[in-house]
């Protein structure tokens, strides 16, 4: 092992890209697959869940295509996301899968993290019939299928993480995809099913580093729901040269978890792992949970998903009971994240089987409870303890203003013209808090070549050497007044400019090409902003003082 | 405004002016940035005795040449240079010996401009060449002993012959470690030469180049943490960039950390030979071409400020780029043979390299980037096009595999 490690981090991700350009090849045979075993499973349904489902899927193209925004979701990481994609190497520390999937649509999508947007919204929608599928045969009951279908179509904390730039979303498609096979597999004995799911599984595992964890233990639940020891598939030779082909394929992401958490532990960065944060486990499941949150998650839903797992009938207690499992597995993993603002997203796999288990509920108790108007109040009960997840994860940010900003100076900047972009980058960073995570992250490929003959650099960089023989804007986002708080700590008075934007403004004439007083939305997801009423942001072409010379 | 514009015009005719032939036996350089300060030592736009006024100024490695042109026509010539050069003086400062070059200068010429530049000189820095020791893994690095001493105490001298055991073992990380420690103590007499060939060695990929960028950023006043930043950062745009685009956003991040070192790192020819390469790669000629006389200056023995050299060239001047190439090979030779490790590996690529561009001037070959391509293995990653091609190409062999497996089980079946 000590070995493997040695091996340097340049060949390691030269052998994760290679791996995912294989795998996301082979996805493109076994996801197809994995759609035909959805039709065999619905083939026999009544003609109602038939269209129920179908219903579900429409509603949840229509919601997420048509009504909710895309929104890159916590603070600007998403442009760092997209960047990393257009690279593809280095690898980003969560894994090469989701970066890969996206790497490849870029050959035919504008270099734009729009683009990366839109494929997560349609892949947010192709993997419902997914969900679907798997809940029927967890569950034995498809009517479960269609009912946790409709969830997923309309709980706002999946439209909004399948309408962002979460890197879960390829993710959840290609995992449930191959759930769904592995299920197959397990049922009927298909060698290619269970290759197929194997396929699926591996491009899972590396595109997130708690997958190789995870991973298994939802196949082994899954196993378990359909009973241990009945499937002859797995003692076959087959099954054993798969796993070795899936141990081999997934074993770089493995080492550069390893190497990425035994560097994050070195640094003292890594606070979720360690024997101290397991025994932690039940309080922080009661405490940074976000299905506990009802300004995350629709708190009506937990009671249902309770009560299949109090069911006391025997015939009816293995499926909740995995699927309970499941969903406790899946949110001890997630415990590293606490910050809110990424709870609402890396633990969306675990509200998931939350969800699904709440839709077994809500299927049993629709054949218990007959009177029309209790079912409804449990509609109206659904929906309004919805809202508050509604108010809260479209809340306006000053981050959504920034992309319009962002949007409007692209807009604005020379469309044929070499040109310098001076913003706001890491070297601007406050030298006293170089711990704490002011993220800089700026789309620069919307305006670096191929898309532009501009060029993107930070203020300490422009300082160094101002040049121009090239026009020079300045822009003044956001970011020129954002500087990371801890949790709590009540907000700095004022605008909270920050000095290297204060700087530009000294040193240089800045004529405004737009410039606007927005209102300062606060610290909406994270201790940011100062407490003044509006930040006054823009683009500017940046003249030299006279009387200060030039580099040039 | 006039006047700004003739001072503009003399300020850049200076810095372009370089060097017409190399001159080996250089003992102090002129390191670059000090234009505007020779300007005004040499004179300015002031009128001088005798009528004279400053015509222009050029800098040749180790001599400033100024040119005077005076009353009724006469024109006059004097040489500024170190001022351990004695010969043929006419006045000497604190750092210069004054001395006739061309027509026949007044005394009472020499007497006013030693007189400016005794006033303005301390702001003039003159730099020792540094033994040219060590080079990028890949070309001859000759042994510390007899070229490290230079500067180093006796515990620092075997320090250094320490880190050079580690390289040549292969201990590069190691070996890093002890160079840097040691470029904390003294950067000077090769230190920092062999800081960059390990650093080089570890083969810094973009994710390490950015962990140096932070160290740096975290401690703007460490100029080593700068050198290293841009030299890690060079190195990631030279060897493991995935496309073009990402090579220009790293060299644009190497000249902003180098150009941090700079001028407490003036002496060290690798400073300007990284500063000029990625200007060239950025496509800045004139920069790189300014950049890279500056590291024959101050590196006459290093093979690689020669390899560098013929790169900026090879578009602008072809037959100085294969001389150069030839210079490389020579001098590489001649090091090895002192007892330098060699690469073959760069010898034969420089070999090609030189066919090549003899291709090219012959009109035979198209004048394809030879010297910092993207590796085809990392240029499939790194473009999404070649990369979605990939995907599709296997999706389209798993799809005939899964045929062919389909149709074998079928006529099994048939024949049972």
């Amino acid at each position: 092992m000590g070995k493997l490690l040695e091996i340097s981090p340049a060949a390691l991700g030269m052998l994760q890209g290679y791996v995912a350009l294989v795998l996301l090849g082979l996805s493109l045979v076994a996801l197809p697959r994995a759609y035909l075993r959805v039709l065999e499973v619905w083939r026999p349904a009544a003609s109602l869940e038939k269209r129920f489902l179908g219903a579900a899927i429409a509603a949840a193209a229509v919601v997420r295509w048509f009504v909710a925004p895309l929104w890159i979701v916590t603070m600007f990481i998403g442009y760092h996301l997209t960047e990393q994609a257009l690279d593809l190497l280095p690898v980003s520390h969560y894994g090469v899968g989701s970066s890969a999937f996206y790497h490849a649509l870029f050959a035919i999508l504008p270099r734009d993290h729009r683009s990366l947007l839109w494929a997560n919204s349609v892949v947010g929608v192709l993997t419902v019939p997914f969900y679907a599928t798997y809940a029927a045969r967890m569950t034995n009951d498809r009517r479960v299928g269609a009912i946790f279908a409709w969830l997923v179509a309309l709980v706002p904390l999946f439209i909004k993480n399948d309408n962002s730039d979460a890197n879960h979303v390829p993710l959840l498609w290609w995992l449930f995809g191959g759930l769904v096979l592995w299920d197959e597999a397990l049922e009927t004995g298909r060698r290619a099913a269970l290759a197929a799911a194997m396929a699926l599984f591996a491009l899972a595992t590396i595109a997130r580093p708690e997958m190789p964890l995870l991973l298994p233990l939802l196949v082994a639940i899954t196993t378990f729901a359909r009973g241990w020891g009945e499937h002859r598939v797995l003692r076959t030779k087959e099954f054993g040269v798969l796993a070795l082909l899936f141990a081999l394929a997934v074993l770089p992401q493995a080492l550069h978890v390893l190497r990425a958490s035994l560097e994050l532990k070195s640094r003292s960065s890594l606070n979720g792992l360690g024997l101290s944060r397991l025994l932690l486990a039940p309080a922080l499941l009661l405490t940074n949970d976000t299905v506990l949150r009802p300004r995350l998650f629709p708190i009506a839903l937990l009671p249902f998903a309770l009560y299949p797992l109090l069911d006391r009938r025997p015939e009816g207690r293995r499926h909740p009971a995995a699927l309970g499992m499941a969903a406790l597995a899946s949110l001890v993993v997630y415990m590293v994240d606490l910050c809110e603002a990424n709870m609402a997203r890396v633990q969306v796999p675990g509200a998931l089987f939350v969800t699904m288990l709440a839709a077994l509920g809500l299927s049993r108790a629709y054949d218990r409870v007959r009177a029309p108007a209790y079912r409804a109040a449990a509609a109206v009960l659904l929906v309004g303890t919805a809202m508050p997840s509604v108010s809260r994860l479209w809340a306006p940010t000053n981050e959504q203003a920034e992309e319009e900003l962002i949007r409007e100076a692209v807009a604005r900047l020379p469309g044929n013209e070499p040109f310098t972009l001076v913003r706001m980058g890491w070297d601007d960073r406050d030298p006293e808090k170089t711990t704490e995570f002011t993220h800089y992250y700026f789309p620069d490929y919307l305006i670096e070549r191929p898309a532009r003959k501009g060029r993107a650099i930070s203020i300490a960089a422009w300082e160094q050497r101002p040049r121009f023989d090239v026009p020079a804007y300045f822009f003044a986002g956001v970011r020129c007044y954002a500087s990371m708080r801890n949790e709590g700590t009540p907000p700095p008075p004022g605008d909270n400019q920050q000095r290297p934007c204060a700087r530009m403004d000294e040193q240089f004439v800045l004529e405004p090409v737009f410039e606007r007083e927005i209102p300062n939305r606060g610290d909406v997801w994270l201790e940011y902003y100062g407490d003044g009423p509006t930040l006054r942001v823009g683009l500017y072409r940046i003249r030299p003082r006279v009387g200060v010379a030039s580099a040039r | 405004m006039a006047r700004l514009s003739l001072a503009s015009t003399l300020l850049a005719a200076l810095a372009f002016t370089l060097p017409a032939a190399a001159d080996d036996r250089t003992a102090y350089a002129i390191p670059p940035g000090q234009e505007k300060l020779v300007l005004a030592m040499c004179g300015g736009e002031d009128a001088l005795p005798g009528g004279c006024k400053l015509a222009g100024a050029s800098i040749d490695k180790s001599v400033i040449v100024a040119r005077y042109s005076c009353k009724g026509g006469a024109e006059h010539a004097l040489e500024l240079r170190h001022v351990s050069v004695k010969e043929g003086a006419l006045a000497t400062t604190a750092a210069f010996s004054i001395a006739r070059k061309e027509g026949a200068p007044e005394t009472d010429l020499v007497e006013a401009l030693a007189v400016r530049i005794r006033k303005q000189e301390g702001g003039f820095r003159w730099v020792e060449p540094q033994p040219s020791n060590v080079e990028a893994p890949t070309t001859p690095a000759p042994a510390p002993a007899e070229t490290a001493k230079g500067g180093l105490t006796q515990e620092q001298s075997e320090r250094y012959k320490q880190g050079f055991s580690l390289y040549a073992a292969g201990n590069h990380r190691e070996a890093l470690r002890l160079f840097t420690e040691l470029a904390r103590q003294n950067p000077h007499g090769g230190v920092l030469g062999m800081v960059v060939a390990t650093l080089a060695a570890t083969a810094p990929d973009p994710e390490t180049a950015a962990d140096y960028g932070r160290r740096a950023d975290e401690a703007p006043g460490d100029t080593l943490a700068q050198f290293m930043a841009g030299v890690a950062a060079h190195y990631a745009a030279h060897q493991r960039a995935g496309s073009r685009e990402q090579k220009d956003a790293l060299y644009t991040t190497a000249l902003r950390y180098l150009e941090r070192a700079s001028p407490a790192y003036d002496f060290e020819p690798r400073l300007f030979i990284y500063l000029a390469v990625s200007h060239f790669r950025l496509g800045h000629q004139p920069e790189a071409e300014r950049l890279i006389e500056s590291a024959v200056a101050l590196g006459s023995r290093d093979p690689d400020v020669f390899y560098c050299r013929a790169e900026i060239f090879q578009h602008v001047d072809l037959q100085r780029s294969l001389k150069d190439l030839d210079t490389y090979l020579a001098l590489s030779e001649e090091l090895q043979k002192q007892g330098a490790i060699g690469s073959p590996n760069k010898r034969a690529r420089v070999l090609r390299m030189r066919e090549h561009l003899i291709a090219v001037s012959r009109g035979e070959a198209a004048a394809d980037e030879i010297f910092d391509p993207v590796s085809p293995s990392l240029r499939v990653l790194g473009s999404p096009r070649l990369f979605g091609l990939g995907v599709l190409g296997v999706g389209a062999m798993g799809w005939i595999a899964t045929g062919i497996a389909r149709s074998v089980a079928r006529r099994r079946r048939r024949a049972a």
